[in-house]
C-alpha cells in the first residue's frame, strides 16, 4: 500500500468533488414564463459568479473543518474528536451573543462591519487561549486536560449565550438562533473569503509538513520520543492549527457539525492510515462533503425554503460513513 | 580512554513524594550485553526511560551522554533507540509500515527495513496488518522498529523494556541473535524478569531494588542465589530456563 | 526453606491503614446535612406552602391602585392590542418584549414559559394568552382555575383572530363604568372599522379577488441572513393586499429564498420590514450584493416593530406599507447613477399602464 497506488483514489475524490460543484453551479433557480423554476444552465454571468463564490466557500469551509478535525483527532488520539470538542463552537457563538447584545445596547453601531464574524473569532480566540492554559503541563499538553477543559469552557459559554438570548431584545434572538444553526452565508464576502482562503492553505502546509511525525506518533509517547520526534512542539502545533482552523470556520459560516468528524474518517477508509495522504486527504473529504450538502440543498426544496447546510450535511454524512464502515469490516 | 558509549550521571526520578530512582551513576562501553533484573516496581522501567530520556520533565535529574557528548532529540535517534515494556499503535498500519517508522530521524530505507524483518523473524508478514498479529508478533515488530532505526550507526545503543514477554521459546533465539548482533557493534541493554535467561544471554547484569542499583557486575558473578536472594527479599532457587540449544553458538547474521 | 514469604516483609508490603473518620466529623457532616434541609424545605423557603405569602406586597394594597378589570397579556400582540385600545392602566403583568407597557409592570412570563409565582402576585382578573400549537400547559389551566384567573386562549396568526381577541376584550370590559368616559367605545368602534376595511378572504391563504395587473408586485422581506420572504396566508399577507399590493411569492406562510430566487422573481420592489436597525443595514447590504445584473427594482427597507406581530397596531399602521413603497420608487428616481434601474422602472410603470387600459387579456405571472 504505497503512496503511489493511492494516488487513483486520491483523483477518484476529487472527481466526485469536481461533480458536486458542477451541479451545484448549473443547477439553479431560473424565472421563466411559469414561474421560478430549477434548471440547468446559468441565467447570468452576476449569477454564475455567485454560484462559483458559493462552491468556493463550501468548500474553503469543508476543507478547514476537515483539515481541524484531522488535527484534532491526532492531537487528542480519539477517532470521535471534532473541531469542535474544545469548546471553540460555544465560545464563538457566546462572541456572537455578546456583539448582538452590545449593538442593541447601542455600545457600538449597528452598522459595525463584520460585527458578528469578529465576535465569533474574538470568542473562539479566547476559548482556545483559556483550554491551552488549563491544558498545559510542564511537559507540554496533557490531552485529557484538554478535552476537559474543553468541555467545561463549552458548557459555560453556552450557559452564557443562554443567558444574553434571554436579554437579548426579541428580534435580535431570531439571529443568534440562525447562526447556531450553521449556514453558508448566502453572499459569500470576498474579504471574508479570502482570509479563510489564507488560513486554511497555511495550516495546510504546517500539517504536510509535520505528516511523517505525525505518523510516528501513532505510536506510544515513548516510542515516539525516543524515535526523534518533538511530542511536545508537534501537540502545540496540532492543538493550534485545529483550534485556529476551527475557530475561522465558525466565524464564516457558524457551526456546521459532522464535516470536521466524518471527513477525516472517509479518507482513512479510502487512502489509508498515512498522514502524508490524510492531510490533503482530510481537506478535499471536508470540502467534498460540504459542497456536495450544498448542492443537494438546492436542488431540494421542502415548501417553506432550503434546508440549512448542517442538517443535510448530518443526513448525509451520516449514511455514507456507515457505508464506508461496513465496507472497512469486510477486510 | 574513549568516551563511555552510554554514561549517565546522578540519574533520579520523582513522581510527586514518591522516588522511583534515586541517584544513579552508570556507564555502559561498546560490545556491552547489560541485563537489568529486580522485582517489579524496583525502578528498572524508570531507570531504561530516564537512559531513553523520554521520561517526563517535572522530577526528573540528572544527565546523559552518549558517545560523550548531549545530542538534540533528533541526533540522538539515530544512535539510541528504545522499546518500552507495551508498546502501542494506534493506527492500522502494516508491519512493514511500522518497521518504517524507525527510520524517522534518518533517512528512509526500504533495505533497512527489510533486514529489520528478517531480523525478527517476521519477512514473511510484512504486509500484514499489526493488529491481526499475535502479542508476540507485535512486540517483535517493535523491536523490529528500533533495529531498522539503529540500522547503519556506527555504535547503536539499543534500550529495551522486557523485551521477551510474550515471545516463545522458539523464537526467543532468534531475536537474541538480533540483539547479540547490536550489542557486538555497539550496547544492549534491556530488563528481563527471568535472572535464569539473564544469566544465559547477558554479559554484565544490573540488579535494583527500590530505586537503587544493589548489584552491578559480571552476570555469571552477580545471578547468584545469594545475590538474588537479598535482591528480591526471599529465597532463590537455580533452575534450568528452557531454551533452544541453538542459541548457544553464534549464527552467521543475513546480508 | 522453600520460598517462603518473611511474614514481617508482608506487612511492609501491605500498605499503611486506612485513615478513619473521627467521630467529630461525622457529627459535623450530620449537621452540614440537617441545615441544608431545613433551608430547603423548612419555614420561608422557595418551596414552602404557598400559603405563607406574608414576605412580598400584600396583593390588597396592588389591587386597589388598578383599574378593573385587571388583565395580564403573555405577548406583545395582545398587549399592542390592548394599548391600541387605550386599555394599558389596566395591565399588571405583562412579557419580557411588551414594548407599550412600562417597565415597572412585572414580568410574569411569555408563550413558553410562565412564572407561576408572579402571577399569582398580581392576580389578574383575566390572563390573554397565545397558546403555542401543542396546547397551553394543563399546570396553568389549574392555576388559573385555583385562583379565580379568567384564562382566555387565542391564537393571532392572522386578523380575523386578531378580531375575535378585541372581541373578548370587548366583553372583558363590558361591565367596566370606564367604557363610555375614557372612548373605550369609541376605540372599539375604530377597531371594528379597520378590521371592515380588509379584504375578506374565505380561507388565510386565498385572496379574496384575483390579482390585479395594475397592482404594484412587492417582495417583502423580514430578514436577510438567509432570506425570509412573506408568503400567502399570514397577517402581512393580508396586510399588503389590503395596501393594494400583490405578493411576488405565491406559497404560504414564511418562505426561505435564495438570492437567486429574489432576483429572478418579477417584482416591481422589494422592501425590507425589520425589527432593529442592524438588520436594516444588513438588508441593505445584501441589495447591494445581490446579482441583478443590472436590472435591480427599487428597494428600500424601515424598522416597522410594530408589523411584526399581528397586533392591533399592525393594523393601524398599515400605511407604512405604502409609505415604504413609496420611498423605494422616489430613492430610484433620485439615484442618478442607476439609470439602468430607472429605465427598468419606467417600463414597468408603462407596462402596467398599458395592462390597466386593457386588463381583460392580459397574462398573469406567477412566481413559486
Amino acid at each position: 500500500m504505497t503512496a503511489r497506488a493511492m494516488l487513483p483514489r486520491f483523483f477518484f475524490l476529487s472527481l466526485v468533488l469536481c461533480c458536486a460543484a458542477l451541479v451545484r453551479v448549473a443547477i439553479g433557480p431560473v424565472g421563466t414564463d411559469e414561474g421560478v423554476r430549477l434548471v440547468m444552465g446559468v441565467p447570468s454571468a452576476d449569477i454564475a459568479q455567485l454560484r462559483v463564490l458559493s462552491v468556493v466557500s463550501a468548500a474553503l469551509v469543508g476543507a478547514a473543518l476537515g483539515l481541524s478535525g484531522l488535527a484534532l483527532q491526532v492531537l487528542m488520539r480519539n477517532p470521535l474528536a471534532s473541531p469542535f470538542v474544545l469548546g471553540i463552537s460555544s465560545g464563538a457563538g457566546f462572541g456572537v451573543a455578546c456583539v448582538l447584545v452590545l449593538g442593541a445596547l447601542g455600545v457600538f453601531s449597528s452598522r459595525i462591519f463584520f460585527g458578528e464574524a469578529i465576535g465569533a473569532i474574538l470568542g473562539a480566540a479566547c476559548t482556545l487561549g483559556i483550554v491551552a492554559r488549563l491544558g498545559r503541563t510542564t511537559d507540554g499538553e496533557d490531552t485529557t486536560a484538554l478535552l476537559l477543559a474543553g468541555v467545561i469552557l463549552g458548557s459555560m459559554f453556552s450557559a452564557g449565550t443562554m443567558l444574553l438570548e434571554h436579554l437579548v431584545p426579541h428580534g435580535l434572538r431570531g439571529d443568534l438562533l440562525s447562526w447556531m444553526a450553521g449556514r453558508l452565508p448566502e453572499i459569500p464576502n470576498r474579504a471574508q473569503l479570502a482570509t479563510l482562503a489564507v488560513v486554511t492553505v497555511l495550516a495546510w502546509i504546517v500539517l504536510a509538513r509535520v505528516s511523517k511525525a505525525l505518523d510516528v506518533s501513532m505510536l506510544s509517547d515513548d516510542e515516539a520520543r525516543s524515535s526523534g520526534v518533538a511530542l511536545h512542539a508537534l501537540r502545540r502545533k496540532l492543538f493550534w492549527t485545529g483550534g485556529v482552523l476551527a475557530g475561522v470556520a465558525v466565524a464564516y459560516a457558524g457551526p456546521i457539525g459532522f464535516v470536521g468528524l466524518v471527513g477525516p474518517h472517509i479518507a482513512r477508509r479510502l487512502l489509508g492510515p498515512h498522514h502524508g495522504l490524510l492531510v490533503p486527504g482530510s481537506a478535499l473529504a471536508g470540502a467534498l462533503l460540504l459542497v456536495s450538502a450544498d448542492a443537494v440543498r438546492q436542488v431540494f426544496d421542502l415548501g417553506s425554503g432550503r434546508l440549512p447546510v448542517g442538517v443535510v450535511t448530518a443526513l448525509a454524512g451520516g449514511p455514507a460513513f456507515l457505508w464506508l464502515l461496513r465496507r472497512g469490516s469486510g477486510r | 580512554m574513549t568516551d563511555p558509549l552510554l554514561d549517565a550521571t546522578q540519574l533520579s526520578m520523582r513522581y510527586g513524594a514518591t522516588v522511583a530512582l534515586h541517584p544513579i551513576d552508570l556507564s555502559v562501553g561498546v560490545g556491552e550485553f547489560v541485563a537489568i533484573v529486580g522485582v517489579n516496581g524496583c525502578g528498572k522501567s524508570t531507570l531504561l526511560r530516564a537512559l531513553a530520556e523520554v521520561l517526563p520533565a517535572a522530577g526528573k535529574s540528572g544527565a546523559v551522554r552518549l558517545h560523550g557528548a548531549s545530542y538534540s532529540s533528533r541526533d540522538a535517534a539515530r544512535l539510541r533507540a528504545f522499546v518500552p515494556q507495551r508498546p502501542e499503535l494506534a493506527a492500522e498500519f502494516t508491519a512493514r509500515a511500522v518497521v518504517g517508522l524507525g527510520r524517522f530521524a534518518s533517512t528512509p530505507s526500504t533495505d533497512a527495513v527489510e533486514r529489520a524483518l528478517h531480523a525478527v523473524g517476521l519477512h514473511g508478514k510484512g504486509d500484514r496488518l499489526v493488529t491481526t498479529l499475535s502479542g508476540g508478533e507485535r512486540q517483535r515488530v517493535a523491536l523490529a522498529r528500533a533495529l531498522a532505526q539503529l540500522d547503519g550507526a556506527e555504535r547503536p545503543i539499543l534500550l529495551l523494556d522486557e523485551p521477551f514477554a510474550g515471545i516463545d521459546p522458539a523464537e526467543v533465539a532468534r531475536v537474541v541473535t538480533a540483539l547479540r548482533a547490536v550489542a557486538a557493534r555497539g550496547a544492549v541493554l534491556c530488563s528481563l524478569h527471568d535472572p535464569g535467561l539473564a544469566r544465559c544471554i547477558a554479559h554484565r547484569a544490573l540488579v535494583l531494588r527500590e530505586g537503587r542499583v544493589v548489584a552491578d557486575g559480571p552476570a555469571a558473578n552477580i545471578l547468584v542465589p545469594t545475590v538474588l536472594t537479598k535482591a528480591y527479599g526471599h529465597a532463590m532457587e537455580e533452575s534450568k530456563s528452557w531454551i533452544i540449544p541453538s542459541l548457544l553458538p553464534e549464527p552467521a547474521p543475513f546480508r | 526453606m522453600r520460598g517462603e514469604i518473611d511474614p514481617a516483609t508482608l506487612d511492609e508490603l501491605a500498605g499503611t491503614q486506612k485513615p478513619r473518620v473521627s467521630f467529630v466529623q461525622h457529627m459535623v457532616a450530620l449537621l452540614v446535612i440537617a441545615a441544608m434541609f431545613w433551608l430547603a424545605f423548612g419555614k420561608g423557603s422557595p418551596f414552602a406552602d404557598e400559603g405563607s405569602a406574608s414576605r412580598s406586597v400584600p396583593d390588597n394594597a396592588a389591587k386597589v391602585a388598578q383599574p378593573r378589570p385587571t388583565v395580564a397579556a403573555s405577548s406583545p400582540a395582545i398587549s399592542d392590542t390592548l394599548w391600541q385600545l387605550g386599555l394599558v392602566e389596566h395591565i399588571v403583568g405583562r412579557s419580557p418584549y411588551c414594548t407599550h407597557v412600562p417597565k415597572s409592570v412585572p414580568v410574569i412570563g411569555d408563550l413558553r414559559d410562565f412564572d407561576a409565582e408572579r402571577l399569582l402576585l398580581v392576580k389578574p382578573d383575566v390572563l390573554f394568552v397565545q397558546p403555542p400549537l401543542a396546547g397551553i400547559d394543563p399546570a396553568l389551566r389549574e392555576l388559573c382555575a385555583q385562583s379565580g384567573i379568567r384564562l382566555v386562549e387565542q391564537r393571532i396568526d392572522s386578523f380575523a383572530q386578531t378580531r375575535a381577541l378585541v372581541k373578548t376584550i370587548a366583553e372583558v370590559f363590558e361591565t367596566t363604568p370606564m367604557r363610555g368616559a375614557d372612548g373605550l367605545a369609541g376605540r372599539l368602534a375604530e377597531a371594528a372599522t379597520m378590521f371592515d376595511a380588509l379584504p375578506q378572504r374565505n380561507s388565510p391563504s386565498q385572496r379574496s379577488a384575483s390579482p390585479r395587473d395594475d397592482m404594484p408586485r412587492v417582495l417583502v422581506l423580514v430578514a436577510t441572513e438567509p432570506f425570509l420572504a412573506v408568503g400567502r396566508g399570514n397577517y402581512l399577507d393580508e396586510l399588503l393586499e389590503a395596501e393594494g399590493f400583490n405578493n411576488a411569492i405565491d406559497r404560504d406562510g414564511w418562505i426561505e429564498i435564495a438570492p437567486e430566487t429574489i432576483v429572478s422573481i418579477a417584482c416591481d420592489a422589494v422592501l425590507g420590514v425589520v425589527e432593529h436597525e442592524r438588520g436594516a443595514a444588513r438588508f441593505e447590504d445584501a441589495m447591494r450584493a445581490l446579482p441583478w445584473s443590472g436590472m435591480r427594482p427599487p428597494t428600500a427597507v424601515e424598522r416597522l416593530p410594530q408589523l411584526l406581530s399581528p397586533s392591533l397596531v399592525a393594523l393601524a399602521d398599515r400605511a407604512q406599507l405604502r409609505a415604504l413603497y413609496e420611498r423605494a420608487r422616489q430613492a430610484t428616481t433620485r439615484d442618478a447613477s442607476d439609470a439602468s434601474s430607472r429605465d427598468v422602472w419606467t417600463r414597468r410603470e408603462a407596462h402596467r399602464g398599458d395592462i390597466g387600459a386593457n386588463s381583460s387579456g392580459a397574462q398573469k405571472e406567477q412566481a413559486p
